[in-house]
Parts: C-alpha cells; sequence; structure tokens
C-alpha cells in the first residue's frame, strides 16, 4: 500500500476547494471529494476551478465529512477502514443527525448506508410504541385495525 | 442511552433518510413496524421498498444459513450470517414455520424458496424470513427422479420461474419444463441438445442469467454449454485456460456474489492437491475470468471443498468440505481455515439465501415491480430424492 501511495503523490493532484455555509474553505483532493455525487456534479459543472460552495453543511459537520473522503480514497486495507469506519459513526446523536443530512444532502451512498446501520442498530429492538414516540408518528390506525396487522404478525412480536 | 437525544435525532429526520435506515432493519423489525402507521405500513409493503432492501441486504452480507438434516429435511434450523461470523460455535435456531409435511426444496432465490409439494405434486413458494406461504396455482407436474429442478428470478421477464430439466424419453434430448409465476402455468421447451452427452443427475450445471450453463467435455477440453431459455439457443464458452485441459471430474459450476465461477480440484506434482476457484467477474467476457484463490495440500482430503458463499467485505468464503459437510470460513487474506461448529446436526444440507421482504402475492399482484431493477445473484439448484420420489409413484 505505502509504495503505491508514494508514486501517486509524485504526480500533481488537483485539489478542490470546498466552502461550508459558515464560509470556511477546505482543500480536498479531487479523488476524495469525487466520492461525493454532489460535489462531482458541481465540479462538472465548472466549478473546480473556483470555490464549491456547500451550502447546507456546516464546518464542524464538513470537517468530518472531509475527513471521512479523505480515509476513504487513502487505499487503506479492508480490516483498518471497517474499524476506522466503526469509530467514526460512534458519535453523538446530534452530530449522528448532522452526518446523516449532509452524507444525504452530498450523497455520498455508502456513508449514508454506515449511519443508516447505526441507527438501525439502535431501533431495531424497539415496539411499534416506541417507534411512534421517536419518530414522532401519530398512531392513524382504528384499534381494529392495528389488532388485525398486529395478528399478520403475531411472530414478530414474541 | 439516553431517550430524549434518540428522540432529537429521530423525530426531525426527512422521510427520505428514514427510508434508508429502514432498508438496514431486519425482517422481524419491519414486520413489527408494519402497524406503527398507515404510512409505515404501505412503505413496508411497497414494492418499491421490499426491492430496496432486498438490494441492502445482499450488499451488506444479511444472510441466513438455512440447514436441514439430509436424514430428516423438515427439521430445517436456520442462523444468520452475523452469527456465524462472530461466534464459530453458532447454534441453529430450529424453524417452526416449515410450511409442509411432504415438500422438497426445488431452489432459493432472493430469500424465496420454491417447494414441490409431493402429496399435491405442485408447487409453493415460501419465505421463512417473513413465514409467508403462496400456493402457486395450475402448478401441478409430475417429477421424476432423474429431473433436476432450479429456481431463478428471471430479470429479462421480471419473473419467478422453476426450471425442471429432463431428458425427452423419446428423442434423448433435453427438455426444459418451466413454471411461470406471472403467466402461471407451465411450458417446455425441447433443444436440441444431446441428453445422451450430458448425464443431468451427474454433471455440474447451474441457472444464471435466464440460462443454464453445464461443465461439457470433449477430448479432455473443458467447456461450458449454456442454454438460452429465453432464445431458446444453445452455444459454448471457454473456461480459462489453466483449468480448461483437464476433464471435468472435481470441477463444480457455482454462483458466487452474482458471477459465474469454476471450483476445480486437481493434483499438481506428485502428492500434491489443489483447489482453485474461479471467476468470471463479467458474465460472457472471457477475458474477465480471475483466480480467487488457490489452496495446495498434501492430501486429497484437504482439498475436497466447494465454495459456498463469498463475504466480499470481510474476504472471506464460506467452504463446506466434502467430508461430514463441515463448513469453514476461508481467509483469502491469510490462506488460513477457520471451522465453524453447527452443534446438534449431523450431515446437513445447505442453503443460503438474503433475509428478504420478498413474497410472491404482492410482487406477482403489483404492477409497479415492472420497474424493478435487475438482479443477478445465487440461484441454488438441488435434486430431489430419487428415493423419495419413487416411493410416491
Amino acid at each position: 500500500m505505502a509504495s503505491s501511495e508514494s508514486t501517486t503523490t509524485s504526480t500533481t493532484t488537483k485539489v478542490l476547494r470546498l466552502k461550508s455555509s459558515d464560509n470556511e474553505i477546505f482543500g480536498v483532493e479531487e479523488k476524495a471529494a469525487l466520492q461525493s455525487e454532489t460535489i462531482k456534479s458541481l465540479a462538472e459543472d465548472g466549478y473546480s476551478e473556483d470555490v464549491i460552495p456547500l451550502f447546507n453543511v456546516e464546518k464542524k459537520t464538513l470537517a468530518k465529512i472531509v475527513e471521512w473522503l479523505n480515509k476513504h480514497a487513502s487505499g487503506s486495507s479492508k480490516e483498518e477502514l471497517k474499524r476506522w469506519d466503526a469509530d467514526f459513526v460512534d458519535v453523538d446523536k446530534d452530530v449522528l443527525y448532522d452526518l446523516l443530512l449532509a452524507s444525504n444532502y452530498l450523497n455520498i451512498e455508502v456513508l449514508l448506508h454506515q449511519l443508516a446501520q447505526k441507527v438501525a442498530d439502535m431501533i431495531k429492538g424497539k415496539k411499534p410504541e416506541e417507534i411512534r414516540q421517536l419518530f414522532g408518528i401519530k398512531n392513524d390506525f382504528t384499534p381494529e385495525e392495528e389488532a388485525e396487522i398486529r395478528r399478520e404478525n403475531a411472530w414478530a412480536f414474541e | 442511552m439516553n431517550p430524549c437525544s434518540l428522540l432529537a435525532l429521530l423525530s426531525s429526520l426527512p422521510f427520505e433518510i428514514v427510508v434508508v435506515i429502514c432498508c438496514h432493519l431486519p425482517v422481524k423489525s419491519l414486520a413489527r413496524f408494519r402497524s406503527v402507521s398507515k404510512s409505515w405500513h404501505s412503505l413496508i409493503d411497497s414494492p418499491y421498498f421490499i426491492n430496496l432492501h432486498l438490494t441492502c441486504s445482499i450488499e451488506t452480507n444479511n444472510f441466513m444459513l438455512y440447514v436441514n438434516p439430509r436424514s430428516n429435511p423438515k427439521e430445517m434450523g436456520c442462523l444468520d450470517f452475523a452469527s456465524l461470523h462472530h461466534n464459530a460455535g453458532a447454534r441453529a435456531r430450529k424453524l417452526d414455520a416449515w410450511p409442509l409435511k411432504h415438500a422438497h426444496i426445488c431452489g432459493s432465490c432472493n430469500g424465496l424458496f420454491a417447494l414441490y409439494k409431493t402429496d399435491t405434486k405442485s408447487l409453493v413458494f415460501w419465505n421463512p424470513s417473513t413465514h409467508k406461504v403462496y400456493d402457486a396455482p395450475f402448478s401441478r407436474i409430475r417429477l421424476y427422479t432423474s429431473d433436476l429442478s432450479t429456481f431463478q428470478f428471471d430479470a429479462s421477464g421480471n419473473d419467478y420461474e422453476v426450471v425442471m430439466i429432463r431428458r425427452n424419453k423419446s428423442t434423448e434430448r433435453l427438455d426444459f419444463v418451466i413454471y411461470s409465476l406471472e403467466a402461471k402455468c407451465w411450458r417446455t421447451i425441447h433443444s436440441t441438445i444431446n441428453g445422451g452427452d450430458i448425464d443431468i443427475r451427474k454433471t455440474s450445471c447451474v441457472l444464471f442469467n435466464g440460462a443454464i450453463h453445464w461443465l461439457v467435455s470433449k477430448q479432455n477440453k473443458c467447456n461450458l454449454l449454456v442454454f438460452d431459455l429465453r432464445r431458446e439457443e444453445s452455444y459454448k464458452l471457454p473456461l480459462p485456460n489453466p483449468i480448461s485441459e483437464h476433464g471435468m471430474d472435481n470441477k463444480k459450476l457455482l454462483i458466487l456474489d452474482g458471477c459465474l465461477c469454476v471450483d476445480s480440484i486437481g493434483k499438481q506434482d506428485v502428492g500434491v492437491y489443489y483447489n482453485e476457484l474461479w471467476v468470471m467477474k463479467e458474465y460472457k467476457v472471457n477475458e474477465s475470468w480471475i483466480k480467487l484463490f488457490s489452496v495446495s495440500r498434501n492430501h486429497k482430503y484437504q482439498c475436497d471443498f466447494h465454495a459456498l458463499s463469498y463475504l466480499k467485505n470481510h474476504d472471506k468464503v464460506l467452504v463446506e468440505f466434502d467430508y461430514f459437510n463441515l463448513l469453514y470460513w476461508y481467509d483469502l487474506k491469510n490462506e488460513s481455515f477457520e471451522r465453524i461448529h453447527i452443534p446438534g446436526i449431523s450431515s446437513p444440507d445447505y442453503t443460503i439465501c438474503p433475509a428478504t421482504l420478498v413474497s410472491i402475492d404482492a410482487d406477482v399482484e403489483n404492477k409497479e415491480k415492472r420497474r424493478w431493477r435487475l438482479l443477478k445473484h445465487e440461484i441454488v439448484h438441488l435434486s430431489f430424492d430419487g428415493e423419495e420420489l419413487a416411493q410416491l409413484r
């Protein structure tokens, strides 16, 4: 791995400049940045020479995203990446929320799915009543309808 | 965990992100969450979501290993891949949802099993994850002991099909008898392939991309014979050079991670045996054959195994040894084996399937399915137990 990295850095690599909603600029190598489909289409639209504005992402979140993009373009081994990813998504829920929104907006599918998996693991054991409460959902079934649907999947409540 | 902050996280998420989160939930959680609200109910039941969840299950290796002892095929147990991975001494959970007393497995695809009921001589489709059973109408057929049956999702016609391969008694050529869930009937294709060239029960064969593939050998040169079920035509594909020279004994065709593969066991030098797995990365592209692994050992039994599943993200292959049907993980990186102990079941048959919400009634009845994207992957083929069928007649 190390040898291939040193050969690629000898050629000049293009750096894209990403601007957060609060006007902080991050320089990111093109190869890393283009993992985001949103950045890719902005770069194709002619923003690549200039600064790419990301109006929906604050600097503290963009810093985390840039960290992820760099790591995933660094040629790390699968095992190392897996360990690194597990640490990366192990964050407070407010950070998780910002990362979910940012990865969705930036269209970084791999990261979005990693974060979604993290949330899914938190809620998979919950009861329907708890899900309603957590997601702020109103139960719009009649008691009869609800009982019927529960009966269809009685095995899932064991 | 602080419940208040989880509430803050989830209650203001856009619905499109909620959908992605739901794709990562186990089938059991989703079955429970159908009763959350009308919008969750229609999301979880929608063909769009079912397909999204299927794709996600395949990509994240959310697979189940179904185990049934050969002595008693109805005693099926299952394990999820995660438990196989983290705990080598995993215990199979007994499935109490096995729907029928007299049934054989024809094959599995997208989390669905196609079963042949020997009492009514008809087909049943069963998803063990959702416990749903679908009796296929007009599917009565008589099966012969020499028939081979397979089950596939045909992406080009967006249809689930059970394919029986049999030798025509009068022409000696191969016939393909196909049940389509879309058409709800059987049709027969008479091929020009000489049944004398292929021993249906012994020749390694897989159904993949709407075509049947066999290994055939002429003058010690081994090839793939392909019969396209749509175009009803046959042609040959070459095998990679290093394994094409030897005959077809000790070679096995299989599907791993959506690719056609050949597992080849042979003798290198005096007293050195090998097992090589070749993968055709791009279908029908001869240059795309790559060798996934090569294992050399001093004893033949150490190489008598075949791959069942490939965990791309973990660089591991699940393999079954021919002796006692033992399961091992083969680590591609360290080139080492790790035994998986499944207590309580001796000489079992294994079937690997993703855990999905796919159900036939929703698939067939709903026209929205026409937009489903192509899914090419594991199609298991199994032959029926000759003795039991013979008793029925």
